[in-house]
């Protein structure tokens, strides 16, 4: 049973590969029901955080309890509220739905010179795969908490700030009508610990939607693998890859299925990481400080907070886990009426498909009961792809090269347009309409994306009522 | 001259709440559980009305909404008051008469907890006086948990035995009131950006808490250590911590168990009466946004029709659920903590938990007593369930909010006889008292969606209207 999505991705790929034309499947009811059996009951007018249809009173009860963590601030140490406290030294934000929110994206960073919080900056190396930034550590964090004493030497201070650019690239469909891009630059200023390594690059990446997120780490590794085509053995023109990473708690080599680059194997991980360099919390999967050892007032202040054990006990962490694991996947919207179906089926025709994998049916053996075996509509493969030079941020991230990013899914993509005042799509979000998105796509994107540039007016709306609906 | 404005309207809201008609014969009673027949059902006279409407249930939510914000200003104004006092002549009386002041303004306040999480005033009202998007609100600025105290004053060195400092000297420093240098200008106009200092969104300096915080102090026990098993005691702030050279003569500050600066006090004292008038300010606009036909929210609310019985229903459900079965009760059940507590400075959680419960009960039965003791009613969620066919489901929800204001009850009274939340919750959470009020509250919960499925109120969530957003 759960082989069928994986059996049916692959037919569609041999289709492409064929060259013939490549017809959407006949539609199937199950597609109203994006997350299966974890679809949210209702769709909510302002926000994604909604338990998933099949959780039972008493459990979300739980998701509840861990929502609250997800949204509650972390306060400095020491504080009455010890569960509460160990706040950075350094850090990027305070709650995880401030780059969350309403399970979300955040909130777009203005142009000039910012310190930004759901635009996160990965430190990573251009060429030597192992080098860390020796005085930054992988993750730039632009704020530091207020507190000082004499003893620590010197003042502690955020990392510094991010000077953002935008310019536009004019651009033209093939029926005449214009379109503009808006190109990002990024630049770290006012640095307070002297220049990054000559070695590291940065790479911006803007924290991503959270829903469904439980399911796709139901689904067996094994269906990654079998959609596995390294070397582009079926000659489409696509190259799916997976990024080989480290299980931090077993140490097993593993695919990369979380993180704009697949950088963490299972959404523990992933949210242990955003705790530990977003937040600035520790926990059993990431021990420690965020500080490196040049940075010795925060190794001081972290000392001073006087926590003793992880600043997220493994008791918490659970909580926020089932909230992670339950938070629902909104049902589709409008999808049956006839404009959506014709997007539909452009979205097959032009090969989007080949990346943005419709469907999957999570593992039976799945620890969680609620996720397990469910028929799912993520659209993604979840692999690493070449996304041309325009994407780029050319630096390395394990198996991830300077063009490589994840394929995100694209299920609740048009109720994100719905619960925010701008919206942001692509890593970074630079893009701000689904038809900008799509613009953006080089590399092994090109194919589909001169598609929609050739597309005429109704058919280019089609596929975006398309992605709405979804 | 605001207050008597205030004053006006409420009173014009008593009106708009009487909707009842001659009433229709009752229906028959369904058997009785023991196997005995039930009453047959009277013939309705003065009971509930055959002609309430949604909009007439909508209108008298929305006049409570005014009456509860109206009180919390008035109890929020008495506290300021009371500041006052305390900073213009701080003694152990005037301390404890402004903390009186505190527990009576947070009465009314909690009761409002019901009309967050539904895209109200509280949670998107912008500064400019517009409905902006949810987030947007005053709320966190009024209510947010928790304080991280050590931003705004001196800390123990040593909380529940957790710490690596070993005295005074070694604590560390940094926080508003005594960084003199970063923090200049304690005016309500700066501290009211403190809640996002350093640009970041959340960073709680203000609000009920803050002061709560700045007249408690830390909950440690009641020989001021911070070791050893919480006592029953809440936090022992001295007064001597607001004591000025101009208010008593001498210099005779302190800082807790330490003699400070002059300066240090004079700067607690105003930080204290510039977060007690931001805290005024955010009231006065929230209860500005529901004034009767004049408010930006109250007209469109009162307009909304079952779009806005669906915001009455799902605030109920979020607050008893997530909120507080969930975060401010099951928490301490799933994880044992011991200070996970909402009113962690004065111990007064157990009213936070009453009052919540109590504000969703108000919603249900459309009947509010305010603090002067008078009563703002009209037609009720429960008149309408049973006008459209559906009053054993509306008994079925009556009596699930009185299971939970019973077992809610309990709590409150330990609180009141010497067991505050915070100990009852060391002395092993599995307790039946405990247990039932999340238990309630989850079937509490699960009644609420079946009256969202019975009164129909869906059609307008699911349906999303993308055609104005596609493009």
């Amino acid at each position: 049973m759960k082989r069928k999505g994986v059996i049916w991705a692959c037919l569609i790929l041999c289709i492409v590969a064929c060259g013939e034309t490549k017809h959407a499947p006949p539609f199937d009811e199950s597609e109203l029901k994006p997350g299966g059996e974890m679809t949210s009951k209702r769709v909510s007018k302002r926000t994604f955080v909604n338990a998933g249809e099949g959780i039972p009173s008493m459990a979300e009860l739980n998701f509840w309890t861990g929502f609250s963590l997800f949204r509650d601030p972390w306060v400095t140490a020491p504080s009455t509220t010890k569960d509460r406290d160990g706040l950075g030294p350094l850090f990027n934000t305070r709650s995880c739905i401030s780059c969350h929110l309403d399970g979300a994206r955040g909130n777009a960073e203005n142009e000039g010179i910012v310190l930004p919080s759901a635009l996160i900056i990965r430190l990573n190396p251009f060429e030597d795969r192992n080098l860390v930034d020796p005085v930054y550590g992988g993750q730039f964090q632009p704020r530091a908490i207020p507190l000082q004493h004499a003893s620590w030497g010197a003042k502690l201070l955020g990392e510094g700030k991010l000077k953002l650019s935008y310019s536009e690239i004019e651009g033209a469909y093939a029926d005449g009508e214009k379109y503009s891009l808006r190109k990002p630059s990024y630049e770290l200023v006012e640095l307070n610990y002297g220049e990054l390594h000559k070695g590291i690059g940065i790479s911006p990446r803007f924290a991503p939607v959270i829903y469904g997120a439980g399911l796709i780490d139901a689904i067996d590794e094994s269906d990654f693998i079998a959609l596995e085509d390294v070397n582009d053995e079926d000659n489409n023109g696509i190259s799916a890859k997976y990024n080989r990473v480290q299980d931090a708690q077993t140490g097993e080599t593993r695919i990369g299925r979380f993180g704009l680059k697949g950088l963490h194997s299972t959404l523990r991980q992933q949210v242990a990481g955003a705790f530990k360099n977003d937040i600035g919390i520790n926990n059993t999967i990431f021990p420690g400080d965020v500080c490196t050892e040049t940075q010795v007032a925060c190794e001081k202040a972290s000392e001073f907070g006087g926590q003793k054990g992880p600043e997220i006990p493994d008791k918490l962490l659970d909580l926020v886990m089932d909230f992670s694991r339950w938070i629902g996947v909104p049902p589709a919207r409008q999808l049956t009426e006839g404009v959506a179906q014709d997007g539909r089926e452009l979205f097959f025709k032009s090969g989007c498909v080949n990346c943005h994998t419709p469907s999957f049916t999570t593992s039976q053996d799945y620890a969680d009961p609620y996720l397990s075996g469910q028929k799912i509509y993520p659209y993604s493969d979840f692999a690493l792809h070449d996304m041309g030079e325009g994407l780029a941020d050319n630096t390395l991230e394990n198996d991830a090269n300077g063009n490589e990013w994840r394929t995100p899914p694209l299920w609740g993509l048009g109720l994100q347009i719905n619960y925010r005042s701008s919206a942001t799509f692509l890593h970074d979000g630079r893009a701000n309409t689904l038809s900008e998105a799509i613009l953006w796509h080089g590399g092994e994107g090109e194919q589909s994306k001169q598609a929609f540039i050739n597309m005429n007016k109704h058919d280019r709306d089609a596929l975006v009522v398309f992605l709405k609906s979804i | 001259m605001k207050k008597s404005l205030l004053a006006v309207l409420v009173a014009s809201t008593f009106i708009l709440g009487a909707c009842s008609d001659d009433g229709d014969d009752g229906i028959d009673g369904i058997n009785g559980v023991d196997g005995v027949d039930g009453v047959a059902g009277s013939d309705g006279t003065d009971g509930v009305s055959s002609f309430v409407t949604v909009d007439d249930v909508v209108a008298t939510n929305a006049n409570i909404a005014f009456a509860m914000y109206s009180d919390s200003l008035f109890t929020a104004q008495e506290l300021m008051t009371a500041l006052e006092t305390l900073v213009a002549n701080p003694s152990e009386a005037t301390l404890a008469a402004a903390r009186e002041a505190w527990l009576a303004s947070r009465e009314p306040y909690v009761q409002t907890e019901a009309y967050r999480f539904r895209g109200g005033p509280i949670d998107a009202l912008l500064d400019d006086g517009t409905i902006g998007e949810d987030g947007e609100g005053p709320e966190g600025r009024i209510n947010a948990w928790p304080l991280g105290e050590a931003l705004i004053d001196y800390v123990a060195v040593e909380v529940d035995g957790d710490s690596e400092a070993t005295s005074s000297e070694t604590a560390v420093t940094g926080n508003i009131i005594s960084n003199t240098t970063d923090f200049p200008d304690l005016s309500p106009t700066v501290v009211a950006t403190f809640n996002e200092l350093d640009g970041d969104e959340r960073n709680v300096g203000t609000g009920y808490h803050a002061i709560e915080f700045l007249l408690w102090g830390q909950d440690l026990n009641a020989d001021g250590s911070g070791s050893g098993e919480r006592d029953a005691t809440a936090g022992q702030r001295p007064a001597s911590d607001y004591f000025t050279a101009s208010t008593t003569g001498v210099n005779t500050c302190t800082s807790g168990d330490v003699a400070a600066a002059d300066e240090i006090c004079e700067r607690r004292g105003e930080y204290l009466l510039s977060v007690a008038q931001v805290l005024v300010d955010d009231l006065q606009a929230v209860a500005n946004a529901w004034a009767p036909e004049v408010g930006v929210h109250y007209t469109e609310f009162v307009q909304g029709g079952d779009t806005s019985l669906a915001l009455i229903l799902e605030g109920m459900g979020r607050l008893s659920f997530g909120e507080l079965a969930g975060e401010r009760i099951n928490i301490a059940l799933r994880t044992d903590s011991q200070e996970d507590e909402h009113s962690c400075f004065s111990d007064n959680t157990h009213r936070d938990i009453f009052l919540d419960a109590q504000s969703v009960q108000i919603m249900y039965t459309g009947s509010y007593t305010r603090v002067d003791g008078s009563v703002v009613e009209g037609a009720s969620i429960n008149d309408l369930l049973v006008v459209e066919g559906e009053p054993e489901l509306a008994n079925t929800m009556r009596a699930a909010l009185e299971a939970t204001m019973a077992s809610a009850t309990v709590i409150d009274t330990l609180a009141n006889t010497g067991t505050p939340f915070d100990v009852l919750i060391q002395e092993g959470i599995t307790q039946p008292n405990v247990v039932a009020v999340i238990v309630n509250l989850v079937e509490q919960t699960d009644v609420i969606e079946q009256v969202i499925d019975a009164l129909n109120v869906t059609t307008n969530d699911i349906r999303q209207d993308t055609e104005e957003n596609l493009g």
